[in-house]
């Protein structure tokens, strides 16, 4: 009769709940980009909203002497293709005084900024970075690698350590657009670039949902896992089947049914696409795709250059993964002594006449990047530096450090990925399914003690029926228990099913009882 | 759990016994910590009922076998029952031994010395505790202090210490049989001895037990005793000459039962002199020690394994106890790239997912499936972690325990083509399909102007109290270029100055668009393009520059400063 067997399964419910024994429902948490993982740093390369174009200076070391300045840009061609004219810009006579004023030229700054963790259709987890231009005088080290596309073809020989230069890194904001230049200038006119995203609301009522992001076109409502909604609303005011208002400005969207606060709402809809999401990139010397996903559940990964292999993005996280951008142009400064005045002349370059396609990488396991007087041999960087919880651009009193990496000395640092605690155990939902059972079914018409002859008497056998766990049974009587109220929380330190619990365990078996509080 | 071989037809058509557990920790999951950080489930010990059948889940199963002939003392299984924990079972001549738990001896007869001092003492029996006092009329006493009390009939002082009780002498008759008292015993009796209420007349006594099937049964009345008949149903009859309503005392076994006397010895009553085989079952873990559960399907002996950064983990699910091999249906098949489009020119992988749910959204386990690629141009496709497969061919493959399966599918070609990934998973289908682009359908050469217009928004304003606002347009890699028309446009109608350089003088103003023009010719101390333009925001605005087809990021909410 006493079998030792508990054969346990896990799944959907059983097809026959009569023939099972429920012991609990679970679920496990799923890994979201703002719940477990996104330990995400990002540097800083400006002060905060550092609004002003910027005056990039830099020092030539002329005095008393007059120089023109003249910018070109080496684009006979392209990739192929012939930009609207080659463009000189000339700036002539400009004299320096004898105090030392320096040159300088107005560039433009547009800091590039990671700015959070993007997660996919598919649950990758990428980088979203804003578009931008970053502009970034540096010096070529002797430790330059010599793999970097400003290192080779034409401009080997002509960049070479101790070169100094401009570097110039860019985020593009669309990749696969169509945009031409007949475009119209209808707003937000043709091309634009929008993106799908899916985005976990906020229950703010009976019939209405909250959101953050900027919805252009709602595609679809999401209700626990199934669609709600599935289309394309893009009125505002509209009534479309079970939607009645969707207020961008205020960020709400009213529905037609009735919500329950524990539904998981998500939302669906396109938005314009105001930044790079970062999945991965090709090396252009070795033709390998590097994927880059952080999401550290199982079946994600991260191209690992270390070892040319995927690795678990669990796995690379634990060793961090920096994320970084390469230059994507270089101007190479010159002086011309031919001309009256001299003439200063900078010329950029494109990475794309050197096959690069890619600019935005990520590296695994390497050590964060050192620091190094800028006085040494390091490249300098202009616009400060921050590194993980401290920010040494605010902080003068080290005045003279930079930050670079000594694996991709140029590289402009974005952000750093990694793992942080997951998640613990307690984040699992367990929902406790067992049920009494062993005496008889909680629906059972008792009437039958009544009349069947001799039941009670034969009850009186059942040990789980009248004593242990059976319920039909109460030979022992009732027992009524006044227990003050004050017990009971806030005043007290119980609840009132912990008092339930505790009288059950000092009523003898067989007793019912009932507890009153006064 | 009956000492009845056979159950009632009204019994089992109330549907007695009901599937479910046994009581309160019975089965109970819990979650721990396991090797490397894995979050495993773990199952309480306990019993359970199912199939009509009364089951243990027993951690580590003890098993003692004994042959016992009427009374016997067995060396149990070792045990650290816990009180509400696994039970102890004791099987015999296909019978199930009952277990009780008899601690309480009410009317003792004691043994009354006459001491010093007018008092009165008697001695409790060894591992007793006393609990009253009283006479043969129920008359319960009161303590004392002290025995310096005792000057009342009706008092008692209890020596713990000596585990003695005194009362004054006067207070005891002469026979000194006629005060009682009701003890605890630390150790479980198997003699069961209660308290009943007489219900016959007087003359023809009769009182009822409290368990059936009662052996070797004595009654008192007081110090008068008399050993009665064996009974079955409970029912006793004596003929002691109490008044219905008096307090009859009854001992007597019961029929195939035990009671644990210690953790080290069980004793067992079997209530017959023929030799009983006992088989002895019970739990042989102490009480905070925990089964790790696994899982009888998919994969049998494996830890039921929750934290999501490992291989195995499960994501959501019911978990019961069942002979059933029922698995789940298959309902719904998802299927999501994480891109839009893929690059084949660039080597570029895509990942894509597919999830198998049942009809109430569960993620469905080991479901078998098969996947199919056809890309044009060819290309592979790598089910993880470790099944590659190229272009045309048939992987076959199971869902993991989060019911997905996850790829990665890399084009090799440079030309354009649509790369479409079939799954098929018993009666249900879908593919989806992406394209594939070339290098040159990626950044075609018009979309090197397609670069970045920066907008910045700067402090200060103009000297007609616009927000200053510049723009530089870029070409796709950053380098500055110069542009013939930059234009601006406001979706909500902000207002646009557009001046001279830094002259600031205003040669435009334009309410939703401003089309600013520069030149390379001369531009100043500005590298490229920077025009220097002046705003008044309408709300929260959406800008869009473009510069002959290059377009800025859109900006949003620009405000005021």
């Amino acid at each position: 009769m006493a079998l030792d067997q508990l054969k346990l399964r896990f799944g959907p419910a059983p097809d026959d709940p009569s023939t099972a024994v429920g012991i609990a429902f679970l679920a496990s948490p799923a890994m979201r980009p703002d719940l477990s993982v996104s330990s995400f740093e990002t540097y800083r390369f400006a002060k905060e909203n550092y609004p002003q174009l910027r005056e990039y200076y830099w020092q030539t070391g002329v005095i008393d002497s007059a120089y023109a300045f003249k910018a070109s840009f080496d684009g006979s061609t392209v990739a192929g293709y012939a930009p609207q004219g080659a463009w000189e810009i000339y700036e002539e006579g400009y004299r320096t005084s004898t105090s030392g004023q320096l040159f300088g030229i107005a560039l433009d700054d547009h800091p590039i900024v990671t700015s959070g963790v993007q997660q996919t259709r598919a649950g990758s987890w990428g980088i979203s970075i804003t578009t931008g231009v970053v502009y970034r005088s540096y010096t070529v080290p002797t430790y330059e690698n010599t793999d970097m596309w400003f290192m080779t073809g034409c401009l080997s020989g002509v960049v070479i350590p101790g070169t100094q230069c401009i570097l110039v890194y860019t985020v593009p904001e669309a990749f696969y657009g169509t945009l031409g230049t007949s475009d119209g200038y209808t707003f937000p006119g043709q091309g634009y670039k929008v993106r799908t995203r899916l985005e976990s609301a906020h229950i703010a009522g009976p019939n209405r949902i909250t959101f953050s992001g900027n919805p252009l076109t709602l595609k679809r409502i999401v209700i626990n896992g199934a669609d709600a909604y599935s289309g394309t609303f893009t009125d505002s005011t509209a009534q479309t089947g079970p939607i009645k208002e969707l207020n961008r400005s205020l960020k709400w969207l009213d529905v037609r049914f009735s919500l329950n606060p524990n539904d998981l709402v998500e939302l669906e809809y396109t938005e314009y696409a105001q930044d790079y999401l970062y999945l991965g990139y090709t090396d252009a010397s070795t033709g390998v795709y590097y994927p880059f996903d952080c999401n550290p559940e199982f079946g994600h990964v991260i191209g690992d250059h270390r070892y040319g292999a995927l690795r678990s993005a669990s796995e690379c996280l634990l060793e961090q993964v920096t994320v970084y951008a390469i230059p994507s142009a270089v101007g190479v400064f010159s002086l011309d002594t031919t001309t009256t005045p001299n003439t200063i002349n900078l010329k950029f370059y494109s990475a794309f006449d050197f096959s690069e396609k890619h600019f935005i990488r990520h590296i695994v396991g390497e050590p964060i990047e050192d620091i190094v007087p800028r006085v040494s041999d390091g490249p300098t960087n202009t616009y400060g530096f921050a590194v993980f919880g401290r920010n040494y651009y605010d902080e003068p009193s080290v005045p003279h450090r930079d930050i670079f990496s000594t694996a991709v000395p140029s590289m402009l640092p974005l952000s750093r990925v990694l793992l942080k605690a997951p998640a613990s155990v307690g984040a699992v939902a367990v929902a406790d399914a067992r049920k009494r059972g062993g005496g008889v079914p909680e629906d059972a018409n008792l009437d039958v003690l009544v009349h069947e002859p001799g039941a009670l008497d034969e009850l009186r056998g059942y040990y789980d029926l009248g004593n242990w766990s059976g319920k039909m049974a109460q030979v022992g009587g009732v027992a009524l228990f006044k227990i003050d109220k004050n017990v009971l929380q806030p005043v007290g330190k119980f609840t009132e099913a912990s008092i339930m619990e505790i009288v059950k365990m000092v009523v003898p078996v067989g007793v019912d009882f009932t507890v009153e509080f006064i | 759990m009956s000492k009845f071989s056979t159950q009632s037809d009204w019994l089992t058509k109330l549907g007695y016994p009901s599937p479910g557990v046994g009581d309160l920790e019975d089965l109970r999951l819990v979650l721990g910590v396991g090797s490397g950080g894995r979050w495993n489930a773990y199952v309480k010990p306990g019993w359970f009922y199912c199939d009509n059948i009364e089951q243990y889940n027993y951690i580590a199963l003890q098993e003692k076998t004994s042959t016992v002939t009427l009374i016997g003392t067995i060396d149990a299984p070792y045990s650290f029952r816990p009180a509400w924990g696994p039970v102890l079972v004791a099987e015999g001549d296909s019978t199930r031994y009952i277990e009780h738990h008899n601690c309480y001896l009410p009317v003792v007869v004691l043994s009354w010395s006459l001491i010093d001092n007018g008092l009165a003492k008697a001695f409790l029996p060894v591992d007793t505790i006393l609990l009253s006092v009283r006479g043969f009329g129920q008359d319960v006493y009161g303590t004392t202090s002290t025995t310096g009390y005792l000057t009342d009939g009706r008092l008692f002082f209890y020596d713990n210490t000596e585990s003695s009780v005194y009362i004054a002498a006067g207070g005891v008759p002469a026979s000194g049989i006629n005060v009682f008292a009701d003890l605890a015993t630390i150790k479980p009796n198997l003699r069961f001895r209660e308290s009943v209420v007489e219900e016959g007349d007087g003359t023809n006594g009769m009182v009822r037990a409290s368990y059936l099937d009662i052996k070797q049964v004595v009654a008192y009345r007081g110090s008068t005793s008399q050993v009665l008949d064996d009974s079955t149903d409970g029912w006793c009859y004596h003929s002691l000459g109490v008044e219905p309503g008096d307090w009859v005392v009854l001992e007597y076994y019961i029929n195939k039962s035990f009671v644990v006397s210690d953790h080290d010895e069980i004793q067992v009553y079997t209530g017959t002199d023929t030799p009983v085989d006992l088989v002895i079952h019970s739990e042989g873990t102490p009480p905070e020690y925990l089964q790790q559960s696994v899982q009888a399907y998919p994969d049998s002996g494996k830890p039921l394994q929750f934290n999501p950064l490992f291989s195995d983990s499960f994501r959501a699910g019911f978990f019961y106890h069942s002979n059933s091999t029922t698995i789940g249906t298959p309902d719904k098949l998802e299927f999501a790239y994480d891109k839009d489009e893929v690059v084949g020119a660039w080597h570029e992988t895509v990942k894509a997912v597919v999830t198998i749910t049942d009809k109430d959204g569960i993620p469905l386990p080991a479901i078998p499936l098969t996947i199919s690629h056809n890309q044009s141009p060819s290309g592979m496709l790598l089910i993880l972690p470790v099944a590659v497969s190229s272009t045309g061919s048939v992987l076959d493959t199971y869902t993991d325990n989060r019911g997905e399966v996850h790829m990665l599918v890399a084009p090799t070609a440079s030309t354009s083509g649509t790369l479409t990934i079939s799954v098929s998973c018993l009666e249900l289908a879908g593919s989806l399909s992406i394209p594939i682009l070339s290098e040159q359908q990626a950044i075609p050469a018009s979309r090197y102007l397609s670069g970045v217009v920066s907008l910045i928004q700067g402090p200060t304003k103009t000297s007609n109290g616009f927000s200053r606002l510049y723009c530089a347009p870029h070409y796709l890699d950053g380098i500055p270029r110069d542009s013939s028309s930059l234009v601006l446009e406001s979706e909500n109608t902000s207002t646009f100055e557009y001046t001279n350089n830094f002259a600031e003088d205003v040669i435009s103003v334009q309410t939703a668009s401003v089309v600013a023009t520069g030149s390379s010719a001369n531009p100043g101390r500005v590298v490229g393009l920077l025009a220097p333009l002046g705003i008044i925001v309408s709300g929260a605005d959406n800008i869009v520059a473009q510069a002959d087809g290059g377009q800025s990021p859109i900006v949003r909410a620009l405000e005021e400063v």
